[in-house]
């Protein structure tokens, strides 16, 4: 198999992959306390749950108090935390699920530790809470019902990333209103065939390798406790650093050097996983793998790696 | 009046880094560099506050191995409205009611100008958050052309991309976006 059917595969795995989630109305919503049916979805992990509200509203209304309250003061928790809305489905998971992430199915590998096949569902569906009262305002973006604030939040960070990638930001501002238009619509119906020859024009600039890869890490707060005080549940600190393709003429960078340059007390080895692991869509990453091989593949809709730090037991 | 971007005394806080010799790779800023426009501009509003009265603080606050620059200035009482005619007579007729003097007395609420070196954009952005201790401003575009956006400056800022020239994010104490190098 080439390079190219490896890359395209991985694609579409990724592209793919999705996480039944089962939503429930919270009780102080619900006119008959605890009685109403459970929502439930395939969703994909690269999708917005953001983009959800319209059809979770027209579902709870009959059981909402207050009926006629709009879609735009829904909001989604997990165990007390509430769900970001600019944070693609499968990052909200690998946060927060508390599921084991995949490893390499290598039996030799020093951190394989397999789940037996009833743990791995053990968490599915994703049982998520939807409220429609008490909108957590310091913690989460207000929405409106025409899905402006979250094309809003999804266009400014496919910008950042094109300007990371580019150093300009011109391969985005100079996309046509034809293909923005069709990039937020791939994203509102999932659609690859829509998305895929947008973000082909983003990826590839025109007469330029990649100055910079788009690439985020979150750590859950416990991996950080000498800053505990002040922070609300589920709070994470992001952190950003500038990651090069290569460090060298003919050294790529990998998840690993660019870990141990950004996090080197959690990441002390460019090699191997000593304390913590890099999680991207429910793997764990090989500290091996290529930044920008994994940027053209696995990237969530927006261009971004968003990674996911999880402390090793 | 034309509104004033600095407050007097302050009116060029840009000039003490343009004595440097250059920036290395203008317009992008390193993490030093950053650092050093902010403490001459904390140190020029520790000489100069008491000749104004725009801004009630000035100060350096660091998060997460990140420091950025917190200006603080009072929130304006009253919404930035088009001055027509019928607006100023309801205002007169307002101050003369008791509730006026009663709303001045309660805490007044002030606007964090938070000023943060971006970590892919390498400019500075700026992150405006109403702190009032009674919730009255909650944190939406009317808000913000309303109390916050000098009128003269909003139609520029509201009609461009999806939502304005200015969009609406969450940051939460510890959860700013670092960059530790």
């Amino acid at each position: 198999m080439t390079s190219r059917d490896v890359t395209s595969r991985l694609r579409e795995s990724v592209w793919n992959g999705s996480i039944p989630l089962e939503v429930r109305l919270h009780n102080g919503d619900c006119r008959t306390y605890d009685e109403s049916d459970p929502y439930m979805i395939q969703f994909p992990r690269l999708s917005y749950l953001g983009l959800l509200i319209h059809r979770l509203h027209a579902f709870f209304s009959p059981n909402l108090i207050y009926p006629d309250i709009s879609p735009a003061d829904l909001w989604l928790s997990y165990e007390g935390v509430p769900l970001k809305w600019h944070y693609p489905l499968g990052l909200l998971y690998d946060l927060y699920s508390g599921a084991e992430p995949a490893y390499p199915s290598d039996p030799s590998s020093p951190t394989h530790k397999p789940e037996k096949p009833e743990d791995e569902h053990r968490h599915l569906p994703w049982k998520l809470t939807v409220h429609f009262s008490d909108y957590p305002t310091e913690q989460l973006v207000r929405l409106d019902i025409e899905d402006k604030v979250m094309h809003d939040l999804f266009r400014n960070s496919v910008k950042e990333a094109d300007y990371l990638r580019t150093g300009t930001g011109k391969t985005v501002m100079f996309l046509s209103e034809k293909d923005s238009t069709q990039l937020w619509i791939a994203v509102k119906q999932h659609d690859f065939s829509l998305y895929n020859p947008i973000n082909q024009k983003l990826l590839n600039p025109q007469g330029a390798a990649l100055r910079h890869l788009p690439v985020r890490i979150y750590l859950p707060h416990a991996a950080n406790s000498s800053e505990q005080k002040g922070t609300s549940p589920g709070s994470l600190r992001v952190v950003q650093s500038l990651v090069t393709p290569n460090l060298s003429p003919r050294q790529p960078q990998t998840i690993g050097t660019a870990l141990n340059q950004i996090l080197p007390t959690l990441f002390p080895s460019r090699r191997s996983p000593l304390l913590a692991q890099a999680v991207l869509h429910g793997a764990v990453l090989p500290l091996s793998a290529n930044v920008e091989d994994l940027v053209r593949a696995t990237a969530y809709l927006d261009g971004w790696l968003h990674i996911a730090v999880v402390m090793m037991a | 009046m034309a509104p004033q971007l600095f407050p007097a005394g302050l009116t060029d806080p840009t000039e003490h880094i343009q004595s440097r010799s250059t920036l290395a790779s203008f317009p992008h800023l390193s993490d030093s560099e950053f650092d050093e426009a902010c403490s001459a501009l904390l140190k020029r509003f520790e000489l100069h506050a008491h000749r104004q009265n725009e801004w009630t603080a000035v100060e350096s606050v660091s998060q997460n191995e990140t420091t950025f620059l917190r200006i603080t200035k009072p929130l304006a009482l009253h919404p930035e409205v088009p001055e027509i005619s019928s607006e100023i007579e309801e205002v007169e007729l307002r101050e003369e009611d008791d509730e006026v003097v009663e709303s001045s007395t309660s805490p007044r609420a002030v606007v964090h100008y938070d000023v943060v070196l971006s970590p892919s954009y390498r400019v500075p952005v700026m992150y405006c958050t109403i702190s009032d201790t009674q919730h009255r401003y909650p944190p939406t575009m009317e808000t913000l052309y309303s109390y916050v956006i000098p009128l003269a400056f909003r139609p520029q800022a509201e009609h461009v991309g999806v939502i304005g020239g200015i969009t609406v994010t969450v940051r939460l104490l510890g959860e700013r976006e670092t960059n530790p190098s």
